[in-house]
């Protein structure tokens, strides 16, 4: 039979009061932070799952605001795409009524003027700007889109859209790429280069909305150029009588308002497409959120403490402490010598 | 006739009051050292007395009666074996103890769960911001200020960099001098044992048991057994006269408890002192630091007046010799984990790949940082290519060419392992862009180019070139259509940066230092922030690892300690009762006394009166 000393019981007493004291508040600590953990050692497994999720929320909140950009972006596109498609309808209208089916064709040289005119406002419409960027200056969005050089060609960045000799150069222009994270994965492949499936391209090209080159007839592809193209014909008919020029005039005509036919339904095309991109980033905007939703919560689950369970625990601690008091104080008095007399 | 003596009962009586009163001393000293800290109750020791001689003619009718009690002496209530226990526990216990310590310390700097604005942690947070300002950039390439956000970003990490290196130099700069404290310390307690094994010794002589005495010495050698293990042994020598005293025998104790040399021998003692190894380049006279390795010399044994015992010498001990808390701060101080050189490995302590002291944080999160700053400078850093990465010629703009092993002409492209004859066609041929980023700032050179190498957590800075503006971040390394460099909004290299920013990188301890152990295999695969957060994993297993041995040794030292107490404490209850039982015995031999008093009374007064 053990001999239990006083010495013993004070000592065991003083570490379990200690135990108990440490116990309370750990317990006053997880219902003041309301956290379930306040060190890394206290549950490495749930501190480092917290943070990777920290980081995943942190991610998708770029990815949101990533695609929130690009939303806004590819709105304004949509919108000038949208406007320069509708000054195109016009002045495809106008030059079919007008200049094609007008029998007095008195109209035609005011129309020329017009679809100058309309040539203009379309290039000046895709010029628009988003956050100091052109939007459709591909991945040089610092330069502008379009202008015009001093014979009234249209340049775009520079080199003549009607260019036969430049073709490899509008052709990789059309191709530019400016790949934007908003949570398809951004990966690479063994060379470092980027998988374009895993990536917005936020890179819009002038060239692909209006066309570029010239076809097998030699007229011009570019819908602004087909336009100021009729406008120099128009200009050139008799400004009493209407008549072309010549009777080539008179066919080009024909033959590039037939043409402009096609590229207005290619523009209308590029534009259903670019808000179909909006739609998808607008999708995806709300997809992200409600990943970001998720994984708050999944962070919150690992590390905000069940406040109910949190006082439970800590009143429980508290009662226990309580108790070893009050227990204390009874050993402490007691003993023999109490009772001696 | 033997024992007729008419006063001899007198004697009984006064040797019964004078144990009782004895008896009530030795309780009085109990009950007042209850609180002493390593007081070991006494106990009187008392015999039975009898005085007698053979007589010349035995009677078998003689009745042979006692004369009363002898008190022999005081004695000590101490079971050795319960020593020898509580003290193995207690040098695992100041094992623990002193590696929470230090771990704990570290969990300042490198613990950073619920730390932070948002409780993000901070370095992590920095990178989660510094990966969101490059989102912000890829978005908006060719506008300065988000270039500049980024650089802000960077600048912050970097300083945090600086910031976990400088206070794990200060945590380092505090374990140094907490051990040589306890070295200090360490010797006091040797010299207080010496001491006192001198002044028992003489005490003993004299014939005066000093248990207060050897009270102190036993609290001292518990104290001691914390900070190394220790087996203790008790030698009975000859001092003369016949007489015999003890000899308190101090040996080192390895892990397993075996002993590998004398600590105190009787009157004579070893100190402790740190290694010193000659500083190199040497100086004249030669110049003294602290070994590296903070291993502890052993000095020959030596009497408190300085007198060397004859034989013994100074001992430089191994790297595993020592346990308990002296030897867990030099592994807090000295072990490096997976940085440990290979020669360790083989030679002095073949675990040491797995232990990890301040070293081995401060050369992961050196890694870190060297990593970073490396990936980062190579991203940034490069030639001008065309789309299909071929590298192209910084005047003509064509497709850099060379022939190959098989007499063909083909183009240097990205994807060509450089050979160093390709490397140099590229510096000569390509046209450069970008720049480094980080640079070391401990290296004094003209340019950052020359400051790329050794970058550690401590020396990570930003380049001056990106500082003043000069360098930015590249946004492309591919030639713009219309343009002799790349495109304005090109951000293909930043989405680069972004996949690097969370792709998985091979920390390898070749990577910081020549000749560590396993040093060529990665010791972990994976993102940056992915390291950060397993270097605080690790320390926190090892914490969580320390504090439950910690608490189960602590129990066990607990446990042991109350056996001790169940021996060697005082008891009141105990006190209570023997405080009764020597005054009842004190008040007994009175009552004889006056009984033999009245009967003598009788005997001298009372008789012989007939006829008065």
């Amino acid at each position: 039979m053990i001999r239990i000393t006083t010495n013993g019981v004070l000592r065991n007493y003083k570490s379990n009061l200690l135990h108990s004291s440490n116990q309370v508040n750990s317990a006053r600590d997880k219902v003041l932070t309301q956290r379930n953990f306040n060190s890394f050692a206290e549950d490495p497994a749930a501190a480092t799952q917290a943070f990777k999720l920290r980081r995943s929320f942190s991610r998708t909140s770029d990815q949101i605001t990533n695609s929130s950009d690009l939303m806004s972006k590819f709105q304004s596109a949509w919108s000038a795409a949208g406007t320069a498609k509708n000054l195109v309808q016009q002045a495809a209208n106008d030059a079919t009524l007008k200049a094609v089916n007008d029998p007095t064709g008195s109209g035609r040289q005011p129309l020329g003027k017009v679809l100058s005119s309309t040539a203009e406002s379309i290039v000046q419409t895709l010029n628009v700007q988003y956050n100091d960027a052109f939007i459709f200056s591909g991945n040089d969005a610092q330069t502008v889109p379009f202008s015009w050089d001093n014979n009234g060609n249209l340049l775009y960045r520079g080199i003549s859209v009607d260019s036969t000799t430049d073709l490899t150069k509008l052709e990789q222009m059309s191709k530019e790429t400016a790949y934007v994270d908003v949570g398809a994965g951004l990966t690479e492949d063994s060379t470092g280069t980027l998988n374009s499936a895993s990536a917005f391209n936020s890179a819009l090209s002038g060239l692909n909305l209006l066309g570029y080159g010239v076809d097998a007839d030699g007229d011009p592809k570019n819908t602004v150029s087909i336009i100021k193209k009729l406008s120099d014909i128009f200009l050139r008919c008799d400004a009493d009588s209407g008549k072309y020029a010549t009777d080539k005039d008179q066919a080009d005509a024909m033959r590039l308002n037939n043409k402009l036919q096609d590229s207005l339904s290619s523009l209308t095309k590029n534009w259903v497409t670019i808000d179909g991109q909006s739609d998808y980033l607008t999708e995806n905007k709300t997809r992200l959120e409600d990943s970001a939703d998720t994984i708050n919560e999944q962070i919150l689950s690992i590390e905000q403490v069940d406040l109910a369970d949190a006082i439970t625990n800590f009143s429980w601690a508290q009662y226990c402490y309580n108790s070893a008091l009050k227990v204390g104080n009874q050993i402490l008095s007691q003993s023999l010598i109490d009772y001696m007399n | 006739m033997r024992g007729v003596s008419t006063f001899g009962a007198f004697t009984t009586a006064r040797l019964g009051i004078l144990a009782a009163q004895k008896g009530l001393d030795v309780t009085g000293h109990n009950i007042t050292n209850i609180n002493t800290a390593g007081y070991t109750r006494q106990r009187l020791d008392q015999m039975s007395l009898r005085v007698g001689a053979v007589d010349r003619y035995a009677s078998q009718y003689d009745a042979i009666v006692g004369s009363g009690v002898l008190c022999t002496g005081v004695s000590q209530l101490r079971d050795p074996y319960l020593d020898i226990r509580f003290r193995n526990e207690q040098a695992s216990v100041g094992a623990m103890d002193a590696k929470l310590a230090g771990l704990e310390e570290l969990k300042t700097v490198l613990d950073e769960v619920a730390k932070g604005d948002g409780k993000g942690g901070i370095m992590e947070a920095q990178f989660n911001d510094l990966f969101t300002q490059l989102q912000n950039l890829s978005g908006k390439v060719g506008q300065d200020e988000y270039d500049s956000l980024v650089r802000s970003s960077a600048y912050s990490l970097v300083k945090l960099f600086n910031s976990y290196s400088e206070r794990l130099s200060t945590i380092q700069k505090n374990q140094v001098g907490g051990f040589k404290q306890d070295i200090e310390t360490t010797n006091s307690i040797l010299t207080k044992i010496q001491d006192l094994n001198n002044s028992i010794l003489k005490s003993e002589v004299h014939g005066d048991s000093a248990l207060e005495l050897k009270d102190q010495r036993n609290l001292l050698i518990d104290e001691l057994s914390q900070y190394m293990k220790i087996n203790v042994e008790y030698e009975r020598i000859p001092v003369g006269a016949g007489q015999t005293a003890d000899k308190l025998l101090i040996h080192l104790a390895d892990k397993s408890g075996a002993s590998i040399g004398d600590l105190v021998d009787g009157n004579f003692a070893r100190k402790l002192s740190i290694h010193q190894v000659a500083v190199v380049p040497a100086t004249i006279p030669p110049t003294f630091v602290d070994s590296p390795n903070y291993d502890l010399d052993l000095s020959p044994l030596t009497d408190s007046q300085g007198n060397l015992k004859t034989g013994s010498t100074l001992v430089n001990l191994g790297d595993t010799d020592l346990y308990g808390s002296l030897q867990s701060t030099r592994e807090i101080l000295t072990e490096a984990g997976e940085f440990t050189p290979t020669s360790v490995v083989t030679g002095a302590d073949p675990n040491a790949a797995s232990k990890r002291g301040i070293p081995y944080y401060q050369k992961t999160l050196d890694a870190l940082a060297n990593k970073f700053a490396t990936v980062f400078n190579n991203a940034n850093t490069g030639y001008l290519m065309d789309s299909d990465g071929n590298y192209l010629d910084s005047t003509t703009f064509n497709p850099i060419t060379y022939t190959d092993g098989g007499g063909i002409v083909v183009n240097l492209t990205k994807n060509t392992t450089l050979t160093p004859a390709l490397q140099t066609l590229l510096n000569t041929n390509g046209k450069l862009l970008g720049g480094p980023l980080f640079i070391n700032n401990s290296i004094t050179a003209a340019n950052d180019t020359g400051k790329l190498t050794g970058i550690t957590a401590s020396n990570i800075a930003l380049s001056s070139g990106w500082s003043t503006g000069a360098v930015r971040i590249t946004n492309s390394f591919v030639k713009g259509t219309n343009t002799n460099g790349s495109n304005s909004t090109d951000n293909s290299n930043i989405a680069h940066m972004l996949v690097l920013m969370k792709s998985e990188q091979q920390y390898k301890a070749d990577d910081m230092m020549t000749g560590a152990y396993n040093g060529g295999t990665a010791f972990f695969k994976g993102s940056f922030q992915e390291m950060l957060n397993n270097t605080a994993a690790t320390l926190a297993n090892d914490l969580k690892t320390t504090n439950t041995l910690l608490n189960n040794y602590v129990a066990s030292a607990d446990q042991m300690n109350t056996s001790r107490d169940a021996v060697s404490s005082v008891d009141l209850n105990d006190e209570a009762t023997n405080m009764m039982q020597y005054q009842k015995s004190y008040a007994a031999a009175c009552r004889l006394m006056t009984t033999l008093d009245e009967a003598l009374d009788k005997l001298i007064n009372g008789t012989g009166v007939v006829g008065r």
